[in-house]
């Protein structure tokens, strides 16, 4: 009994020591927000505050510290403080900004450091963590800045391009817009765009925004972007795909078949991508009517040059097989990729035919939204006519 | 049969009038959550709608770059820190809602138990922003190295900084 009440007493012991060198060896620290940004008009006193997290069990010891230009000019509420375990602190600031800030972004760094006190256990390192202030003074006149964003999309869709103008200056800014130049991976131009114009108040951000249909092969294609205010231009350029990379299979032969002997597969596939596909490889499984898995046989892996077909070949040994017809999977394999076909395969005496299914495609859900939309709409109906009706011959009678 | 015709009527209008408080109802695109004006650290955020299947979400409130997203009641979708403006899109338009993400930069020390080196450290970023991550040994600055969301790295030294990139 006594042998029991140890063994428990060092199981506590253990699971406690245990806690113990968890929690020491583990110190994190955190900080919201990452950036705050201070747009500067004139010289005046500015206002912020942070919000620092200790996601730890143990209490935090902590000092801060500003990095920068104007860290004279910070005043930090506490520069020294202490965190309980697990809790928050809100800490505030002020920036007595001078007046003559030159243009442009001035950086400032606030570093939470732990403090050397803190050490304790086996943890014999400091964790700091950095929220960033960023002064941002108007350049004088007219400037601004741009970011071109492009959402790539499939064949024939609608891509759409967007972008981001801060006006940067002090200045409002009038009938801004943007042509946009489509490119295709050989340099040729195959499309030019423009945007809607829009004018953007001094220290504002607006976006422009156009849209192209993609009647194109597939491929890669960089958009370069001219952005226009007054008489300024701000050259943009960026890269962005049509389509996925799609290979298609159009035919499956297996020509001189014999049951019991060694078939060959010829694959003709389509690379509709307007790049080459390195390394693809077809992969066929081949299930009997238990859908049990018979047989998975690759063929080895070629390169397809752009919009153009290759044939790929991989052999099955078919001793033992009867003949029917068999469920199976092939895909076309390429880096992470894959394309995948449903077919049959009828087997014969003397032949192998593959029976196309099509690509299996995902529906989408009915909308039963509005399927009870529609219920509704034809039950009022039929209760507006039936109190008419019952209106009319209740007047009717009434009359009578 | 006056009684008999008051009957008739009762039931006539009452069923008329549910039908079509019904049918309104189900009209109304309705958005749940998030709230307006939300501000959270979390980046996968909750959206619950009704009566609609697509949300539009955009960083700027004319939705002129806006992301169609298809959800059925609800979908939690990852959001970059940053200010987002959402509405839904039904037989009309809801009311447009903004939602924050603050960034958070937070990072996390692990001491490596079982290695040799007294000074190394799994370093993790447990914050929601890309950072920077600078190591000190005794003051002394020997490198720099980033790291997303959740990436971690072992590194030797005594004084970890991270900040956002």
């Amino acid at each position: 009994m006594s042998n029991i009440k140890l063994t428990s007493k060092i199981f506590l012991a253990c699971v406690a020591l245990t806690i113990f060198i968890l929690i020491a060896n583990v110190s994190a620290l955190g900080v919201t927000p990452g950036r705050k940004i201070i747009d500067f008009s004139s010289a005046q006193e500015k206002e912020g505050s942070f919000k620092i997290i200790n996601s730890e069990n143990r209490q935090l010891n902590l000092q801060i510290s500003v990095k920068g230009d104007l860290a004279s000019s910070f005043v930090i509420a506490e520069q020294s403080l202490s965190i309980e375990a697990g809790q928050e602190k809100d800490v505030s600031y002020k920036i007595n900004l001078p007046a003559d800030l030159s243009p442009g972004t001035h950086v400032q760094e606030i570093t939470i450091l732990e403090r050397a006190d803190n050490q304790e256990g086996s943890i014999s390192a400091f964790v700091g963590v950095v929220t960033q202030v960023y002064v941002k003074v108007p350049y004088p006149g007219k400037y601004a800045e741009a970011e071109l964003n492009i959402e790539s999309a499939e064949l024939a869709q609608e891509v759409s391009f967007a972008i981001a103008v801060s006006n940067l200056g002090q200045e409002d800014l009038k009938d801004v817009g943007a042509q946009i130049e489509i490119y295709n991976s050989n340099g040729e131009k195959v499309a030019v765009i423009s945007t809607n114009k829009i004018s953007v108040v001094a220290g504002e951000k607006k976006e422009l925004a156009s849209s192209w249909k993609a009647d194109v092969t597939a491929g890669l294609y960089s958009a370069k972007a001219s952005v226009s205010y007054g008489a300024n231009a701000i050259p943009l350029e960026k890269a962005f795909s049509i389509g996925e990379q799609v290979l298609d299979l159009n035919s499956v032969i297996v020509k001189d078949f014999s049951l019991g002997g060694i078939a060959k597969f010829e694959m003709d596939v389509q690379n509709k991508w307007g790049e080459d596909i390195k390394t693809v490889y077809s992969q066929t499984n081949v299930f009997d009517k238990n859908n049990k898995l018979i047989v998975d046989f690759k063929s080895p892996a070629e390169d397809i040059a752009a919009l153009s077909n290759r044939t790929l070949f991989s052999y099955w040994d078919t001793e033992g097989l009867s003949k029917g017809v068999y469920d199976a999977v092939i895909y076309l394999r390429y880096g992470e990729k894959f394309s995948k076909k449903s077919v049959q395969f009828e087997v014969d005496s003397n032949s192998l035919r593959a029976i196309g299914l099509g690509y299996v495609i995902s529906g989408s859900g009915k909308n039963s939204s509005s399927n009870l939309n529609s219920f509704l709409i034809i039950i009022i109906i039929v209760l507006v006519l039936l109190n008419l009706l019952w209106f009319i011959i209740f007047r009717k009678r009434a009359k009578k | 049969m006056a009684k008999l015709k008051y009957i008739i009527d009762v039931v006539l209008i009452s069923c008329s009038v549910i039908v079509a408080l019904l049918f309104f109802n189900n009209i109304n695109p309705m958005a749940i959550a998030p709230l307006n004006n939300q501000e959270t650290n979390n980046t996968n955020v909750l959206f619950e709608i009704r009566n609609a299947d697509y949300i539009l979400i955009d960083d700027n409130i004319e939705f002129s770059s806006p992301e169609k997203v298809f959800l059925e009641d609800s979908l939690e979708i990852k959001l970059s820190p940053g200010t987002y403006y959402w509405k839904i899109l039904g037989e009309k338009d809801s009311e447009v809602r903004k939602i924050t993400i603050l960034s958070r930069v937070d990072l996390t020390l692990r001491k490596q138990v079982n290695s040799s080196d007294d000074s190394s450290y799994e370093v993790v970023n447990s914050g929601n922003e890309n950072l920077n991550v600078d190591v000190y040994d005794q003051e002394l600055f020997t490198q720099s190295f980033t790291l997303s969301p959740s990436g971690e790295v072992i590194a030797n030294g005594t004084k970890f900084v991270g900040g956002k990139i």
